[in-house]
């Protein structure tokens, strides 16, 4: 339906005027944007760029050379945070023919701050107000236990060409993982993301699989992760959530939660007969704070709906005087090997 | 408090009589709203109620009466007042083009009433404005007073006041009209034609109105001529017009109807036809939209105390599409395919009233009212492969209907009682019963003879019972202070929840002059419904929801002041300020959006608060050749948001959407002779506000492309820029000898202002410095458009 109102509305807008205009509104300055995920035990690490004017043709976010940023723990000053330069992919795939990439700087230093601690980041530059922004108390570790794994699906079909060799072969696999989450903090809201990556194996630069795994997608339907636009046939305006992983334990306040997520992974070869080899996959359980909870959803909100009759999402932000956010977290890593090949 | 003050005023009842009746136009016999009955002996006078109905208590003695109705000629009576009598009065229509001398003008009662912030429009007014495509519109000519804003260009929306949409109550003969507008908002469901008054309040209400925030507008329906046949019809650039009335009994039963229906569709058909005929691929093509609206009125006087009136309202609007492709054969193989959507909304309301003159001091409104919006949406296709060898019939076939409505069936008593001469009291209640149908979706797909999809999901109806009980006082303390003061108390009851609420409202006045008084008023205000809807267009999808367990009531408190100064025979002039609070208020989250899924919408919707003040001028001419009026508003309206976990722009005020700052309306009209008038508004305002990242900034984590894709929004922080906008319009009127043929011209934005209707972004590649270029777009929808429209008046 939202089709068909647009069709309509568009037909209105076919014998409307259009024209560029000037801004006239109110000009407002470029800010500093500190972007940091404080992780418990490990070294802390800040992108700090600038913001660009909407209308800027060159969206130059490089923050000034003269930024200093300072790095406070509980409220005591740690030190100055070092400018390193690192590269930063700029094509969307990094594995397109010739990828590009542009060097960026970020802030780092060597403290590892534990559980509890509160990380607050300060940046200052000629020209800019001064900002800053903290974790809050970062999130403990959480007590997770992977219950159970099984090979619920598996298809493979393959094309050959016109002498009948196979010219590219397809597997898909469907799990069924159940995660056991505990609770750690009863009668608070705790905030949880979950996650999952595969262990990249690299030969001379390049990533070595006999099967490429394109795609793996973990299928947050558990109610856990709140209301699934899928679950509910919405005819008029059928859209799906773009859902992050990320939930609460508004379910389980107090006690242990078993989630149940699909997983389906997508194996590509050129090569006929070949199973896909197992490799270690990592299930990410990360305990974050509120702050880093809200940005992710309102960046994700952001992306997802592009309704052209919905308010524009703000994306959340803790950085006082500019924007970004310092996010604190704790992660655990639980492994698994996969594929599986029995049910 | 009432029967205190009817107790000290008891002694003064011995030299009392009363005059009672109506006030009817000589020729229809059609009664009038607002008709004045003014003793000019005792300065005490009254106006006559919605069913033109007056009640006049005086002192014995010789009385000095002054009849008057804008548009009709003033009749006097002097007699010596001796008992109590009922007296009808018959008013000529005033063709003369002299100015009328009316020393008790509608605007002078106004100024003794102690209402405010009430306007009257005629309807005969109304339909003289230029408007869009030459469409004479009730809501469009509303938006034109001050106080009152619309949506988007062209959109028939209202805002009262910084109010929201949904926030008005909108009465067709005392009933509500749930969805009011036509094609997108464009266009309202009130055909003038039908109609014969309009009264907007949009502050300081009487206690007998309740339900919504911001505004009343109270609707009556044409009864009918008692006398003879007539009326009219007319062609216009996109809708046909009928009205016809008259007695079925003389002077007892008269009817009056209405039809209205747009023919674009109708015009369509033989180019699809054309279309069809020209395409091998396609047998049978049919488009189009078109809405209709149809109006009813019986009228039955039984006798001198009794009336009986049936109104009724039907009207769609409606989209359709068919497509039957021609049977295609191939391989013994013949396969048809048929793909057809039926889209249609629209609003069904009915009335029956019994007037009863109980006695010369009590007249008694009762009526059972029903109002009904739907909302049915049917799609579907059928794919079919046969097999001709065999016949062996492979078919697919997909059907989805939507459905979604609400339904009222309400009782309702009013009483007007005048036991005192310096005492007009009202009282009353009605019971509604609410059928909500949030949303019903059936989905049926088969594949082959296998059922594939088979289900029925969607909200199951909510039920809910309204109640509401009134009173109110409308007291004179001499000739100077007026009070009308009075308390509406409301439930509402929904799954097991009640709400309840005691309204209070005061309206009073003090006159300095004979022509010129000061009026102040309160009034708490509450809503127990809300239409979730995206925009200021009105979308068939947008859905009236009730309040929940979760989503409390809406209030508001409004205070206002205001001075009314009458320059005799030539302008009234009013200078209202208000200042309005409202809790409890719905918007919608970042990023929500609603269509017709009713199943999440609590979890989309925020509650705040809002603030609304402003200052409103009037200057009105309603009488001689040249009529119209000058309007200024200077307004605020602001919105928080700051609940735990119901938070909107992190908590801050925002302007509200359609927060201006400045709306100036002018509209004359002016009349040349019985043949030629001319009439021209220009309206002013303070652009539309808007959320527009003005500064955009890298995200985290976002490894792959570090690119400044977020934007820093603050709700509503642009401000488009200002409309203006002039429609002229002239009328030729030729008479023949049966009627009158009308010719009108109008010229709709005539000076061609590219108003904003929306601003975006816009990347452009710039070939020779190989960059790529950010500009900002404006789109205008409306450019000059001149309209011709013929009609008849028989």
């Amino acid at each position: 339906m939202k089709r068909v109102v647009l069709i309509f509305i568009s037909a209105i807008l076919l014998v409307s005027c259009e024209k560029e205009i000037e801004f006239k509104g109110e000009q407002t300055d470029p800010k500093l944007v500190i972007n940091s995920v404080v992780e418990s035990g490990q070294p802390i690490m800040a992108r700090i760029s600038k913001s660009v004017f909407f209308l800027d043709n060159k969206e130059d976010t490089e923050a000034p050379a003269d930024v200093v940023a300072t790095l406070y723990v509980n409220g005591n000053r740690i030190g100055e945070m070092t400018p390193q330069i690192d590269t930063i992919w700029e094509t969307e795939y990094y594995w397109t023919p010739e990828p590009t990439y542009r060097l960026w700087k970020i802030y780092t230093h060597p403290y590892c701050p534990s559980v509890g601690d509160e990380v607050k980041i300060t940046a200052s530059a000629n020209g800019f107000d001064d900002v800053e922004g903290s974790t809050g108390t970062i999130p403990n570790h959480t007590a997770c236990q992977i219950k159970d794994i099984r090979l619920t699906e598996s298809e493979s079909w393959g094309y050959t060409d016109e002498f009948g060799d196979t010219t590219e072969r397809y597997c898909s696999y469907t799990y069924e993982l159940t995660l056991e989450v505990t609770d750690p903090h009863p009668g608070e809201m705790d905030f949880f993301k979950l996650g999952m990556d595969k262990d990249y194996h690299f030969i001379d630069g390049y990533e070595h699989y006999n099967f490429y795994s394109y795609s793996y997608i973990l299928d947050y339907s558990d109610p856990v992760f709140g209301p699934v636009s899928s679950t509910n046939i919405d005819i008029i305006d059928y859209q799906l959530d773009d859902p992050n992983g990320t939930f609460t334990d508004q379910l389980f306040d107090g006690r242990s939660y078993t989630i149940k997520v699909p997983i389906r992974f997508f194996y590509y070869s050129t090569i006929e007969g070949l199973e896909p080899d197992p490799y270690p996959t990592a299930i990410y359980v990360e305990h974050i704070t509120k702050d880093y909870y809200k940005y992710l959803n309102t960046c994700d909100q952001g992306d997802g709906d592009a309704s052209f009759f919905s308010e524009p999402i703000q994306t959340h932000t803790n950085v006082n005087g500019g924007y970004g956010i310092v996010a604190g977290r704790s992660v655990d890593t639980l492994w698994v090997t996969l594929p599986l090949t029995e049910k | 408090m009432v029967i205190g003050l009817a107790l000290v005023c008891l002694p003064t009842l011995a030299q009392k009589r009363t005059i009672s009746g109506y006030v009817m136009d000589a020729a229809s016999k059609e009664t009038l709203i607002g008709a004045t009955v003014f003793d000019k002996n005792s300065g005490k006078g009254c106006a006559t109620n919605s069913y033109g109905f007056y009640t006049l208590t005086l002192n014995q003695g010789e009385v000095n009466l002054q009849i008057s109705y804008v548009g009709y000629t003033q009749q006097n009576q002097t007699f010596d007042l001796k008992e109590n009598l009922n007296l009808n009065f018959a008013l000529e229509t005033n063709t003369t083009l002299d100015e009328v001398v009316v020393e008790a003008t509608r605007a002078t009662v106004s100024a003794r009433s102690p209402q405010m912030s009430v306007v009257e429009l005629p309807v005969q007014q109304i339909k003289s404005i230029p408007t869009l495509f030459g469409e004479t519109d009730v809501l469009k000519a509303l938006q034109l007073l001050p106080g009152v804003q619309n949506g988007s260009e062209g959109s028939a929306g209202m805002y009262v006041r910084g109010g929201g949409p949904d926030e008005n109550l909108l009465l067709l003969d005392g009933v509500p009209v749930y969805n009011v507008n036509h094609m997108l908002g464009f266009f309202s469901v009130f055909n003038p034609d039908a109609l014969k008054n309009v009264t907007l309040y949009k502050g300081s209400f009487p206690a007998h109105f309740g339900g919504r925030l911001s505004s009343v507008v109270d609707i009556r329906m044409k009864e009918g001529d008692m006398q003879k046949y007539h009326g009219n019809a007319s062609l216009g650039l996109i809708s046909s017009k009928f009205n016809f009335e008259g007695p079925i009994v003389k002077d007892k039963l008269s009817f009056n109807l209405s039809y209205r229906r747009t023919y674009g569709d109708l015009l369509l058909k033989p180019a699809l036809w054309i279309a069809s005929m020209r395409n091998p691929d396609i047998s049978k093509l049919s488009v189009g939209y078109y809405f209709y609206d149809f109006n009813g009125k019986l009228n039955w006087k039984i006798s001198d105390k009794d009336r009986l009136y049936l109104s009724f309202y039907t009207g769609d609007d409606a989209i359709y599409f068919g497509v039957k492709n021609k049977d295609f054969e191939a391989d013994d193989y013949q396969y048809t395919n048929r793909i057809n959507l039926n889209w249609k909304w629209g609003n069904k309301v009915a009335a029956l009233r019994w007037n009863h003159v109980m006695s010369q001091k009590l007249f008694m409104d009762a009526s059972v009212n029903y109002t009904q919006y739907r909302h049915n949406l049917g799609m579907g296709m059928i794919e079919e492969n046969i097999y001709l060898p065999t016949n062996t019939v492979a078919k697919n076939e997909f059907e989805m209907v939507y459905k979604s409505g609400i339904n009222d069936i309400t009782a309702k008593v009013d009483f007007d009682y005048t036991p005192l001469p310096n005492h007009e009291i009202r009282f009353g209640g009605n019971y509604t019963y609410h059928i909500f149908r949030p949303e019903v979706q059936s989905m049926k797909m088969e594949e082959g003879q296998q059922a594939m999809i088979d289900t029925v999901v969607g909200s199951p109806n909510v039920y809910a019972h309204e109640t509401a009980l009134y009173v109110e006082d409308n007291m004179t303390f001499g000739d100077i202070f007026r009070v009308n003061a009075g308390v509406h108390y409301s439930t509402f009851t929904v799954e097991g929840k009640t709400y309840q609420s005691v309204q209070p409202r005061l309206s009073t006045s003090v006159m300095l002059a004979s022509n010129f008084s000061l009026k102040a008023g309160y009034a708490y205000m509450t809503q127990y419904v809300h239409l979730l809807s995206n925009s200021s267009l009105s979308l068939p999808t947008d859905l009236w929801v009730p309040v929940t367990a979760k989503i409390v009531p809406m209030n508001a408190h409004q205070w206002s002041v205001g001075a009314f100064y009458e320059l005799p025979r030539l302008f009234d002039i009013s200078l209202e300020g208000y200042y309005k609070t409202m809790d409890n208020l719905l918007e919608y989250r970042d990023g929500a959006s609603f269509f017709g899924s009713a199943d999440t919408w609590e979890n989309k919707v925020c509650l705040g608060r809002g603030w609304a003040y402003g200052v409103e001028f009037l200057v009105q001419r309603s009488f001689g050749k040249t009529t119209g009026w000058v309007g200024y508003t200077w307004a605020h309206s602001k919105r928080q948001f700051d609940r735990e976990g119901m938070t909107i722009n992190n908590g801050k005020v925002f302007p509200a959407k359609y927060d201006r700052r400045h709306d100036i309306s002018i509209t004359v009209q002016h009349k040349f002779s019985d043949r030629f008038d001319l009439s021209g508004t220009w309206v002013f305002s303070s652009g539309n506000c808007g959320t527009l990242g003005t500064q955009l900034y890298e995200g985290f984590p976002n490894g792959w492309a570090a690119i400044p894709s977020i934007q820093a929004l603050e709700r509503n922080n642009f401000r488009m820029g200002n409309y203006h906008r002039l429609d002229l319009g002239t009328n030729f009127h030729i008479p023949f000898e049966h009627g009158v043929f009308n010719i009108n011209v109008s010229v709709y934005n005539v000076y061609n202002h590219n108003n904003p209707f929306l601003v975006y972004t816009e990347y452009d590649y710039d070939e020779a410095t190989q960059e790529e270029v950010k500009k900002l777009m404006q789109v205008s929808i409306f450019p000059i458009i001149p309209t011709v429209s013929f009609s008849y008046k028989f």
